[in-house]
């Protein structure tokens, strides 16, 4: 029932976007224009380590994030959105929202990769690492920031208050990924590398727990 | 709470730290020296910062099941003292950092998480300030509270794994510090001050609630 | 002996100190009257 639920939420959302492709255009501009001024400005230093090379994929990765998630509960039309809310339940909501979040951070997070690929060169030595790392981290950057947003929603002022309550709540994930990552880049072995995947996977699995207990509270209206 | 024997006793306690905090023995550790006394101040901030933390988010947690205006006024005022007490934290940890290490502010992740910790409870000040009708902004604020809090326990015990290297004492192995390996000298000040330490945040918080209650 | 720094520094740290305990103490006393006046009035109103 609950799966069920989830699914048809999910993919209203997925064909609401591939109509109006309106997050999706700016968001892959907003990243291509990044990176692009990110090559630009090193072009002159010539020298990108692995360090900045992982520490700017991160930051571009963070802010492109909040703007594609900023987006997830303003309601273009209150009617409808509420309609469909009062159909299903408050888990199932949350869920779609953060699977769909996820799928989104993760596609937008691939793109970079591509994009700094091609621009600034594949530093990567253990490329699957890198990926898996990428992706598990998307799960809990979405759920962070989507349960983020829904508080925000609840207020008037939407980029800034999310910004603001998102910003410090996803460092210590973002920490961890970024050493997750530079475990990636200098090419170490998977045993060393697991405890962080199990960290990741931890918080991960922690941060969507609450956000499944606590939405409800902040549903109620 | 209007009994004093518990104030008296913190009052007690934290003259004693101060004075044998300075005067007492301590053992001559390399690269902090005398310095360490500030385990008696700095370190105790911490503690108490965590304490004041943890009602604020039992109270969010007891708000959310019951709805109660009084249980948030508690919630609030703890995270209000809880913020005081880490930024006496962090400028105790300042000035210990410039004596011991040379600079106000180094690159470590403990001050840096520190500092993060500070920035969630601001963003939930401002949340707060943003909300005007009371139960939303008690019943959301409560949700955030509870949402942070998790986080900042995860943050700080991920902290080690992290900073196996850093400048702080006692990383690499524990958390928050060496307790194993506490010189008996330094001992016998730093367990009365953590209670005395503790006992001072809870007279502030126990008056901010009041003085608010009476505000209603 | 001499005063040696070190005890002046404690000392003033204890006035500082006495300083902040006075300072709460006069506000719980504070507190507390307007509480009990409060607290006769309602058993006053029953």
């Amino acid at each position: 029932m609950l799966t069920k639920e989830i699914k048809s939420l999910v993919s209203k959302d997925i064909r609401f976007e591939l109509r109006q492709r309106s997050a999706i255009n700016g968001i892959l501009l907003y990243v291509v224009a990044i990176v692009f001024i990110c090559y630009l400005s090193f072009l002159r230093v010539n020298i990108i380590d692995g360090q900045t090379w992982n520490a700017l994929y991160w930051t571009i990765l963070m802010f492109a994030s909040m703007n594609a998630v900023s987006r997830t509960f303003v309601n273009e039309n209150p009617n409808r959105q509420f309609y469909f809310f009062t159909l299903a339940s408050p888990q199932a909501i949350i869920l779609s929202k953060i699977f769909y979040n996820a799928i989104l951070v993760f596609i937008l997070s691939m793109l970079s990769y591509f994009f700094y690929i091609i621009f600034m060169g594949n530093k990567a030595q253990n490329e699957l690492m890198f990926i898996v790392c990428v992706a598990l981290g998307s799960i809990g950057i979405s759920a962070i920031l989507t349960f983020v947003s829904a508080i925000s929603s609840r207020t008037n002022n939407n980029f800034t208050l999310m910004a603001i309550l998102g910003f410090p709540l996803m460092l210590p994930l973002l920490l961890i990924l970024m050493k997750l990552s530079e475990f990636a880049i200098t090419g170490t072995d998977w045993l060393t590398a697991l405890i962080y995947f199990l960290l990741i996977f931890l918080i991960d699995a922690i941060v969507l727990v609450l956000a499944l207990i606590l939405f409800p509270y902040l549903w109620h209206d | 709470m209007k009994k004093y024997w518990w104030k008296i006793l913190a009052v007690v306690l934290l003259t004693y730290t101060i004075i044998a905090g300075f005067l007492g023995n301590v053992p001559d550790i390399a690269g902090v020296h005398q310095t360490i006394r500030n385990l008696y101040f700095h370190v105790c901030m911490w503690f108490a910062m965590i304490v004041m933390l943890c009602i604020s988010v039992v109270y969010s947690i007891k708000y959310l099941s019951d709805f109660k205006a009084k249980n948030d006024i508690i919630a609030v005022e703890a995270a209000n003292t809880g913020i005081l007490f880490g930024i006496l934290g962090i400028i105790t940890g300042m000035l210990w950092a410039k004596f011991a290490w040379g600079q106000w502010w180094v690159n470590d992740p403990k001050l840096n998480g520190a500092a993060i910790g500070l920035l969630v409870y601001f963003a939930y000040f401002v949340l707060r300030s943003s909300l005007d009708d009371n139960n939303k902004r008690a019943r959301i604020s409560a949700v955030y509270n509870i949402f942070a809090f998790v986080i900042f326990i995860l943050f700080i015990l991920i902290l080690p794994k992290l900073s196996a290297g850093s400048l702080h004492p006692g990383d690499g192995k524990d958390s928050a510090m060496p307790v194993f390996t506490l010189d008996f000298n330094l001992r016998i000040v730093f367990y009365p001050a953590i209670v005395g330490w503790i006992l001072l945040a809870l007279w502030i918080l126990d008056l901010r609630i009041r003085y608010r209650k009476l505000k209603m | 002996m001499e005063i040696k720094d070190i005890y002046i520094v404690v000392i003033v740290l204890l006035v500082i100190f006495a300083g902040i305990i006075g300072y709460l103490f006069s506000l719980d006393r504070k507190i507390k009257k307007i509480e009990n006046a409060g607290k006769q009035q309602e058993s006053r109103d029953k």
